[in-house]
């Protein structure tokens, strides 16, 4: 005796005349190709590769964002190695692969608002900025509110994070998440 | 099925941006058993032996074997546990500005949120992949992995 699984009609977004059927009784096609009987849904934007991540590194000058017009690079970095304690306002964007015990600040004019820990990067404090993107450990706030928060697949975050757009790709995940809606979205809707 | 969407086939995947990961469902692979159907609303204590296809409301609480698919405009509410791994493509948690304390799912394998995705409700999974534009409200948790138990595929 051979039992056929019983295969459901998903409906697609691309074909919204589909629908389910559960009351067919068909045996399925079990030799045809099985990418064929399933349905594509779209997830959501990739994340980035971590080696498109702008981080600034030893010898890899150029890996800093490029400075506008005449406009002085603005981008500082806490080197693998060094152990900062106390708080920070920054002016540009930083990439922090040491250890900083203390607060962030990004001032919120700041075009390139950006703040990059890498996978040796330790962070045990606050952070805000407009953009967040994390691939080694944070400790506390990371508020970007009106911003963007990324955390790839190395990074350990424990605290609150609070966002307008957030992309997490495995991340070792301990917070709590508060959504900051942008301005002009209706505050009755969810999303 | 590896814990990363698979590649759309060829010919879908033309009709997809190429720059969007894609998920493709196939109920026989994923050995999703189960379905609760768009305009159907069950409540109760649940127990499902294999994988759940969600495009309706399920509210309550219990098990499943399985994978769990919340589809577009399904909402899942309650405490659950989810023994695979769970897309939430819906909405997970009642709608309410904050936080739904009601809610609470456990997830013993991955936690995908599409960029369709809403949650209110906590979730514990084992990892966690959030698309841009999904919105995750509330707390959220990493199984540690010396707490994992095997995840059914």
């Amino acid at each position: 005796m051979t039992l056929h699984a019983r295969r459901f009609h998903l409906p697609s977004n691309h074909d919204a005349g589909r629908t389910m059927d559960s009351d067919n009784n068909a045996i399925p096609q079990d030799d045809a190709v099985p990418e064929a009987a399933g349905v594509a849904v779209p997830m959501g934007n990739a994340m980035p590769v971590v080696e498109r991540v702008p981080v600034l590194l030893e010898g890899q000058e150029t890996a800093a964002p490029a400075p506008l017009g005449d406009e002085p690079s603005r981008h500082s970095m806490i080197g693998h190695g060094l152990s900062f304690t106390g708080s920070a306002d920054i002016v540009g964007s930083l990439t922090i692969a040491g250890e900083l015990l203390g607060d962030v600040r990004v001032a919120e004019s700041a075009v390139a608002g950006q703040v990059t820990v890498t996978d040796t990067g330790t962070v045990v404090g606050d952070v805000r900025a407009h953009n967040i993107s994390v691939l080694g450990s944070t400790e506390g706030l990371l508020d970007a509110g009106g911003g963007k928060v990324s955390l790839h697949s190395s990074a350990s975050v424990s605290g609150r994070i609070r966002y307008t757009h957030l992309q997490v790709n495995g991340a070792d995940l301990n917070a709590q998440l508060e959504r900051v809606r942008p301005d002009g979205e209706r505050a009755a809707t969810p999303r | 099925m590896s814990a990363l969407p698979p590649p759309a086939s060829p010919a879908t995947a033309d009709a997809l941006d190429r720059s969007q990961d894609t998920l493709v469902i196939d109920p026989v692979r994923m050995n999703i058993v189960n379905r609760v159907a768009a305009g159907t609303t069950l409540t109760g204590e649940f127990n499902f032996k294999g994988g759940l296809l969600l495009q309706g409301d399920l509210a309550g609480c219990g098990d499943v074997a399985g994978r769990v698919v919340v589809w577009h405009g399904a909402r899942l509410t309650g405490r659950f546990k989810v023994l695979g791994d769970l897309y939430v493509l819906g909405h997970l948690g009642a709608d309410v500005d904050g936080v739904d304390d009601n809610t609470e799912v456990e997830c013993l394998g991955t936690a995908f949120v599409a960029s369709t995705g809403v949650s209110t409700g906590r979730i514990i999974a084992a990892r966690l992949r959030m698309y841009d534009g999904a919105v995750l409200q509330g707390p959220f948790s990493t199984t540690r992995p010396e707490h994992a138990l095997p995840v059914l595929k």
